[in-house]
């Protein structure tokens, strides 16, 4: 399995090899959390709602987190997640749904899933990426 | 900023670099043109290497110096980026070559700017995610310490834990520095292991900090050496009020990534949320210390009209004071354990004068009314929520070790602590103040009675620290002679 590097004692930034595919259908969004996670050295793809997401992730590797907003045109994040869950093929080791308000009904259905976290809006990127690194760190060092 | 579809919108990597931009976006372009007009073209960059050329394979390097050909300047509105040229000579091709170097040009300079923009709204989404949680987590009852504590919390990893508070209230003592839980990097563990350094780097910005600073975004940014190297820091003054309080700082060594401007910006609003909840803590407290030294000036004013009570109560305060700071209690307990001190006679003044200033012994039903004060000071201070924690030490502070006391004949640890200190500071005053019928007492009488009603009239262990004061020194009036008669002692003498 992927090694992240540890950030902290020396400052290293890379998480070197990791694939992280990016839902919004605000494109600015994507934008700034693209720029930021490539600058982190993940690997990024991107689609502005479910259904692209959907597709493309069926139709490219497996990628190691997924970080997807809940409201969006066409598909959104929970259809997007029980789609990929049905799947299971490509689902991917961790996701990420940000939403601006976490609301009781969207609080449960995320509960069924255990590798499922929701973010609350407002989201900056460097925080979003701490809390990949440290999703990813758990995962390393719970194997 | 629309949303656009485009598709490879998202997915180009890296553009900042024109070279990597020419490559990865432009390819396509060129390419095609090439083909169209049968035209072989390449790019250059500003020193004149190729960076691609069309047809791929073909002509190779097409501007080597002194061949003929067309070349056109590209520009990104912020000077040379490279050029756009081709080997051929043919009328006409000119004109083509500049309006293709002004569609890349212009083309750039957009992606640039698009990236700026991108950078300033992280940066934006950054700043407001931290205030938002640092909203979250503030809580104005709490001590500075403990709501820095949690601020540094939101903040340190999200700063690549290359953070560093120091905040020193008074002296400059480092009384306290951050990095709660936190692996640090080795130069910031080198730096507090080292605190000469940083003081030293305190001290030189100190100089050049100035008063209308608090003001500005004022930071500082510098290098020290260090045994990893040099360390590279950007340090803010932390105002509390219009002093410099401390400093928050951003460290790295060179060899580490550099400090960023969204970081500094993310530590400019820590330093602000720092210095916003340090100065209304100073403020609360400077009220709260106001408060106390009105109810001092008004107890002492009450005392001062009768010579016998005079500055009674506040060197029952006082050595109450030493008692419970000798004890290690916590501040709050500090607080209540004053105000029960500087407060437990007060219900004498619902006490009739006759009484209360009667030139002799008190008979036995004059001294049932006088027992009476302990209890009608509760009632006065009853109805002030506040004070509710300092009402056992007034109403308990005539009872006795032995249980035979007043009001209630509670024994030994069932008298409420500040009743046991506030009775040993009162039983120190009585004796060692004149009263109508005897002259006052010495130092060392007191200290002999007291030691003497260890376990019967005063609790053992507070007589034990009270012991150990005296033997310090710490216990005598500061101003020799200040002590005046007083008609009621807290030691009721048979």
């Amino acid at each position: 399995m992927h090694q992240p590097e540890r950030s902290g004692p020396t400052g290293g930034k890379a998480v070197e090899n990791l694939r992280a595919f990016i839902v919004d259908d605000d494109s600015s969004v994507r934008r700034i959390l693209v720029r930021n996670f490539e600058r982190a050295g993940f690997t990024v793809a991107t689609a502005s709602n479910g259904q692209e997401a959907l597709e493309k992730i069926r139709r490219d590797e497996l990628y190691d987190i997924l970080i997807s907003d809940l409201h969006m045109p066409r598909m959104d994040g929970r259809r997007l997640c029980e789609a990929l869950a049905e799947e299971k093929t490509h689902l991917p080791e961790f996701i990420f749904i940000v939403t601006s308000r976490a609301h009781e009904d969207e609080r449960s259905w995320v509960e069924r899933f255990d590798n499922i976290q929701l973010v609350e809006k407002p989201v900056g990127p460097r925080h979003l990426l701490r809390l990949v690194r440290r999703r990813l760190m758990v995962g390393v060092a719970g194997e | 900023m629309k949303t656009g579809e485009m598709e490879g919108e998202m997915t180009d990597p890296k553009r900042d670099d024109f070279a990597g931009f020419i490559r990865e976006g432009c390819a396509d372009l060129f390419s095609r043109l090439s083909e169209a007009v049968d035209v072989p073209l390449a790019v250059l960059d500003a020193d004149g290497d190729v960076i691609l050329s069309f047809p791929r394979g073909g002509a190779g390097t097409p501007a080597a110096a002194g061949a003929p050909g067309s070349v056109a300047t590209i520009d990104g509105g912020e000077g040379t980026l490279g050029s756009v040229v081709t080997r051929e000579n043919r009328k006409r091709l000119a004109p083509f070559l500049d309006s293709l170097a002004g569609v890349v040009g212009e083309r750039y300079g957009l992606e640039r700017e698009i990236q700026r923009m991108t950078d300033d709204l992280a940066q934006s989404y950054d700043q407001v995610d931290l205030l938002y949680r640092f909203a979250r987590v503030i809580r104005p009852n709490d001590s500075f310490e403990g709501n820095a504590r949690r601020l540094l919390e939101e903040t340190a990893d999200i700063l690549e834990n290359r953070l560093l508070v120091q905040y020193f209230p008074r002296e400059d003592v480092l009384s306290w520095s951050a990095g709660p839980g936190l692996i640090l990097p080795e130069c910031l563990l080198w730096l507090t292991d080292n605190p000469n350094v940083l003081k030293k780097i305190y001290a030189d910005l100190a100089r050049d900090v100035k008063p209308g600073d608090a003001e500005r975004n004022v930071r500082f940014r510098n290098l020290v050496d260090s045994p990893y190297g040099r360390v590279e820091y950007v340090l803010i003054p932390l105002w509390v009020q219009s002093e410099v309080a401390g400093y928050a700082g951003l460290f790295r060594t060179l060899s580490e990534s550099e400090l960023e401007t969204g970081e500094i910006r993310l530590l400019e609003g820590l330093v602000a949320e720092l210095s916003n909840t340090a100065t209304t803590r100073e403020l609360y407290m400077e009220l709260r210390q106001l408060l106390f030294n009105v109810v001092r000036s008004l107890v002492n004013t009450i005392e001062a009209k009768d010579e016998y009570t005079r500055g009674h109560s506040e060197r029952v305060f006082r050595i109450s004071l030493l008692i419970g700071n000798r004890l290690g209690f916590p501040a709050p307990r500090i607080q209540d354990l004053s105000w029960a001190a500087l407060l437990h006679d007060v219900g004498k003044i619902a006490i009739n004068d006759k009484v209360l200033l009667k030139p002799g012994r008190l008979t036995d039903e004059e001294y049932e009314i006088v027992k009476t004060h302990p209890g009608a000071g509760v009632r006065m201070l009853e109805p002030i929520a506040q004070l509710s924690n300092i009402l056992p030490g007034i109403r308990h502070h005539h009872e006795r070790y032995d249980g035979r006391g007043y009001p209630d004949g509670l024994a030994g640890e069932k008298i409420p602590l500040d009743g046991r200190i506030i009775a040993v500071a009162d039983t120190y005053d009585a004796i060692t103040t004149a009263r109508p019928y005897r002259p006052a007492g010495s130092h060392e009488k007191a200290v002999d009675i007291i030691r003497s009603v260890a376990g019967t009239q005063l609790d053992p262990e507070m007589v034990r620290v009270f012991l150990e004061l005296a033997a310090d020194g710490a216990v005598e009036s500061p101003e020799p002679g200040g002590a005046q008669p007083v008609p009621i002692g807290g030691i009721h003498e048979g």
